[in-house]
């Protein structure tokens, strides 16, 4: 159950707005270096959450205010600035918007699993299968999104209201690569005319559902 | 036990009809609340079978119920033909929610208790003309061939460890009628015992020498006197390992403490329930029923009614708010025996062929507390005010009451809630001469002068209105790019008015915000006769706040419509029926739910709100509600209108949970289909 809170514990005010887009970009360049942006868009359910906000509870759930969320995403900051090999670690939260990011660099994608499983550990203190996220093998030219945990157990048991949540998200990830990409396992996959970036924007109930998957192996052309 | 206890209850209140034995007269007078489910046509508007049928009687109810979906209600026991009450009431320092039943056949009804309560320790005893289950340490059944008791307590003077820890010297529980009696499950009986005590300062040893049983760890039957306070010896070894040894038995000592307590609190909840049972079932109790006080505001030929001592509630909840208080000041709680004091409340319910009517009476047997509430409803609404309502509006709320009689009749409130509050009771006198001095100090009239106490509410309309937010869009390349889009949300457009004789006053505060406006940024302007506070455009559902004050009336609303109709001395046009509804009542409420679920509907994104939605709409009537002063007494009436094919209001109830639970269901089913 504390998985998916983490979903929304990012910015618990989401809860009975649902319409949000969650969106994970990565930049990986030929050497396994690269860029990483996690964005979180609730623009779509900001005059909801303006008033939101000002309560202290909705349904059974606290509400956080800003300076909680301002503190809950500082020590995201934090956690993710201390995973050795990470640079230019920054977040930024817009309660204009209510948009809210994290962008960092990486040598070595092992390293942004490094700070997924961080982040997990903080929030949750158990997750054993959140090992590993993202794969790179350099010799075969393969880049991997992995998804090895499941939220569906946990979301059968939330609250109607709090399912309403996940019906109208979306979470999107958009990869782009020095090299070509030659193939995408995952076939809802979107490849660029260039041939140098991928989308796949896929409903967030679908995922939890496990009706769809964001794993996806993408295969480069080898230079 | 809850559950049991919502499931039969609510079966009681769709099944009831008044025949038979008259359980009125076994409803103390001292009770705070009575609830009633009786009334001639009750089964003949949802008869036993009908209920059978109902999916989630059959699914949910039966269920938690532990009746297989074979079985009928009818053979569950349970006379649901006759009258069935429920009652709130303190005796003893023990809170009792009480269920009185009618039984058709006590096997079967043994056979439905046996089916809630397998295994366990629960087993039936006989007393003394009646049979006995404890189902829970706060829950138990008496019954005999005919009729069955569910009694809920909770006692409500438990001690407090910290209290006792504390407190200078050992405790010695000598008992009034209210305290702990740990053997004698009947009688109050004063027994003494001293629970297991901390002695303070006392180091433990060392885990080298092993940890001796600290003094005091027993509980036994007779007054202990303090153990001396040991010396702290200066020879730890480790000083954290000794502390931690310490809180350890501190925390199991708690725990005996807590067990001590929990057996109390059952003793004393299992006396007390033996108690009603016996009163009810072979004793005479002044009943309620002869009370005039409930004769004169309860209908015996309603179908449901709810009877409520105001007053007696008030105490309960003092009592229960400061409990905790009581032994950190040494003091014991009250126990409410005074019923005669403060308002008593009804309210009628009956099921007519088209809508749900409520009767409500309020009263007071004390004639000075009475005279000052019809005091209090002694005024007009200001005729100029109907003029807002609009005729196609989502709903009004009128509310017109003497301000400086409210004013009055808040001291006498106060001093009583004072009087009645556990650590202020004991300094009445003194509570009194405050409170007559804080009216020297009140200027009620001037109070007055500012609200005289008619006001208005209306909802117009819930608009759809444009606002923005921020979406990203992205090149072949699947670049991002921030854009702005627009989309519909619902903009309540409603108007609050209230009547003023301090125009002056009033304008003030209306033109005080002016002065902050640029430095505290946010947009405020005044416009000539009246202001407005702009919002960010598509930022708030609301574009803008007006506030105006004119003609003895401060305005605030969100209507350019209302502002410019109060300008040029202009009015909605309102109908004869809801202009004498607001004219001739104190409180006048009305709301479309048609024009509401209407205007909500696009809301409704999901198919299970959108089926909900529609069914509410094609069976669900407006909502109307009246009250003011009649024969000396406050009194109201809400009904609620009812559409569609339902033979009468109550089977619309059960029609509507029903379909409700249906469509819930079924999305339920698909989703999980999905998922698996």
């Amino acid at each position: 159950m504390k998985r998916i809170a983490w979903l929304v514990l990012l910015s618990c005010p989401i809860l009975f707005s649902s319409c949000f887009e969650i969106i994970e970009q990565v930049f990986l360049k030929n050497d396994g270096s690269g860029n990483f942006q996690l964005t979180l868009n609730l623009s779509k359910s900001k005059t909801k959450l303006n008033s939101i906000i000002k309560m202290e509870k909705i349904n059974g759930h606290d509400v956080p205010s800003k300076a909680d969320i301002k503190y809950r995403i500082a020590e995201i900051e934090k956690t993710v600035a201390k995973t050795p090999g990470l640079t230019n670690v920054k977040t930024t939260v817009d309660f204009d918007n209510y948009i809210a990011t994290l962008t960092c660099n990486f040598s070595k994608v092992n390293q942004l699993n490094a700070a997924v499983k961080n982040v997990y550990e903080k929030e949750d203190g158990k997750l054993k299968s959140m090992e590993k996220t993202y794969e790179y093998d350099a010799a075969t030219n393969t880049f991997t999104r992995l998804n090895k945990f499941s939220l569906k157990e946990d979301y059968k048991k939330l609250s109607n209201a709090d399912k309403e949540v996940f019906a109208t998200a979306n979470y999107t990830t958009i990869y782009k690569f020095e090299s070509d990409v030659a193939t995408a396992t995952n076939k809802e996959t979107k490849i660029s005319p260039s041939k140098k970036a991928t989308m796949l924007k896929q409903n967030a109930l679908d995922l939890i559902t496990e009706k769809k998957s964001v794993e996806n192996k993408i295969t480069l052309t080898k230079k | 036990m809850k559950q049991f206890i919502l499931a039969v209850t609510l079966l009681s209140f769709a099944l009831s009809e008044a025949k038979a034995q008259n359980f009125l007269s076994k409803v103390p007078a001292t009770a705070s609340v009575v609830i009633k489910y009786s009334g001639e046509n009750f089964n003949k508007n949802v008869p036993l079978q009908k209920l059978d049928s109902y999916n989630f009687i059959k699914h949910d109810f039966f269920k938690m119920l532990h009746i297989d979906t074979l079985t009928s209600l009818q053979h569950i026991g349970i006379n649901f033909e006759q009258d069935t009450y429920q009652y709130i009431t303190t005796e003893d320092s023990s809170i009792s929610f009480v269920t009185l039943l009618h039984l058709n056949n006590a096997q079967q009804f043994l056979q439905l208790i046996k089916g809630n309560y397998k295994g366990g320790d629960n087993k039936t005893e006989k007393k003394d003309g009646f049979d006995f289950l404890a189902v829970a340490p706060d829950t138990y059944i008496g019954w005999n061939e005919t009729v069955a008791i569910i009694v809920h307590t909770s006692y409500q003077n438990r001690k407090n460890y910290y209290t006792y820890m504390y407190s200078s010297d050992s405790v010695t529980v000598t008992t009034d009628s209210t305290a702990a009696v740990v053997q004698a499950p009947i009688a109050d009986t004063p027994i003494t015992f001293t629970p297991p005590k901390i002695v303070k300062d006392k180091p433990a040893k060392t885990p080298a020498t092993g940890i001796k049983k600290p003094a005091g760890n027993k509980a036994t039957a007779k007054t202990k006197t303090p153990a001396k306070k040991a010396a702290p010896k200066k020879t730890y070894i480790n000083e954290n390992y000794d502390y931690r040894i310490q809180d350890s038995i501190n925390n199991v000592k708690r725990e005996l403490w807590e067990q001590q307590q929990d057996m109390i609190a059952k003793k004393k909840q299992q006396a007390e329930a033996e108690k009603i049972m016996s009163a009810t079932l072979k004793g005479t109790i002044t009943a309620i029923e002869n009370e005039v006080s409930y004769k004169k505001i309860i209908d015996p030929a309603a179908h449901a009614s709810v009877w409520i001592n105001a007053e007696s509630i008030s105490k309960q909840y003092w009592n229960y708010l400061y409990r905790g208080s009581y032994y950190l000041l040494h003091n014991t709680p009250q126990v409410v025996l005074d019923t005669t004091d403060g308002f008593k409340s009804a309210m009628n319910i009956y099921f007519d062929k088209d809508k749900v009517r409520m009767e409500q009476k309020t009263y007071s047997a004390d004639t000075k507390l009475n005279r000052m509430g019809n005091e209090v409803m002694n005024s007009k609404q200001n005729p100029s005010l109907v003029n807002y309502v609009n005729p196609d509006n989502i709903g009004y709320f009128s509310m017109s009451i003497n301000t400086e009689a409210m004013a009055n009749y808040y001291y006498t409130v106060l001093k009583q809630m004072f009087n009645n509050m556990p650590y202020t009771s004991g300094y009445a006198d003194v509570v009194d001469v405050y409170i007559d001095l804080l009216q020297i100090v009140i200027d009620e009239k001037g109070i007055a002068e500012l609200m005289p106490g008619n006001y208005l509410f209306v909802m117009h309309d819930m608009k759809t209105k444009k606002v923005t937010y921020t979406d990203y869009e992205y090149d072949k390349e699947f670049n991002k790019k921030e854009i702005t889009k627009t989309k519909d949300e619902l903009s309540p457009d409603f108007t609050f008015i209230m009547e003023t004789k301090k125009e002056g006053f009033m304008e003030k505060i209306a033109h005080l915000p002016l002065k902050f406006a640029e430095k505290e940024k946010y947009n405020y302007k005044d416009k000539g006769g009246y202001y407005e506070l702009a919002f960010d455009e598509g930022k708030y559902p609301i574009s803008s706040l007006y506030f105006m004050v004119k003609d003895g009336k401060a305005i605030v609303t969100t209507s350019k419509e209302v502002i410019d109709m109060t300008l040029n001395h202009t009015a909605f046009a309102i109908d004869a029926a809801t202009k004498n509804s607001i004219l001739n009542n104190n409180y006048s409420l009305k709301l479309s739910t048609q024009t509401l679920l209407k205007k909500l509907s696009p809301q409704f994104t999901t198919d299970v709100y959108k089926k909900i939605s529609d069914y509410l709409k094609e069976n669900l009537g407006d909502l109307k509600m009246e009250s003011s002063l009649k024969d000396g007494m406050i009194q109201g009436t809400t009904t609620m209108g009812i559409n569609g094919n339902h033979s009468n209001s109550l089977e619309f109830f059960f029609n509507m949970m029903d379909a409700i639970n249906n469509i819930m269901e079924s999305d339920k089913q698909e989703k999980d289909k999905i998922i698996n």
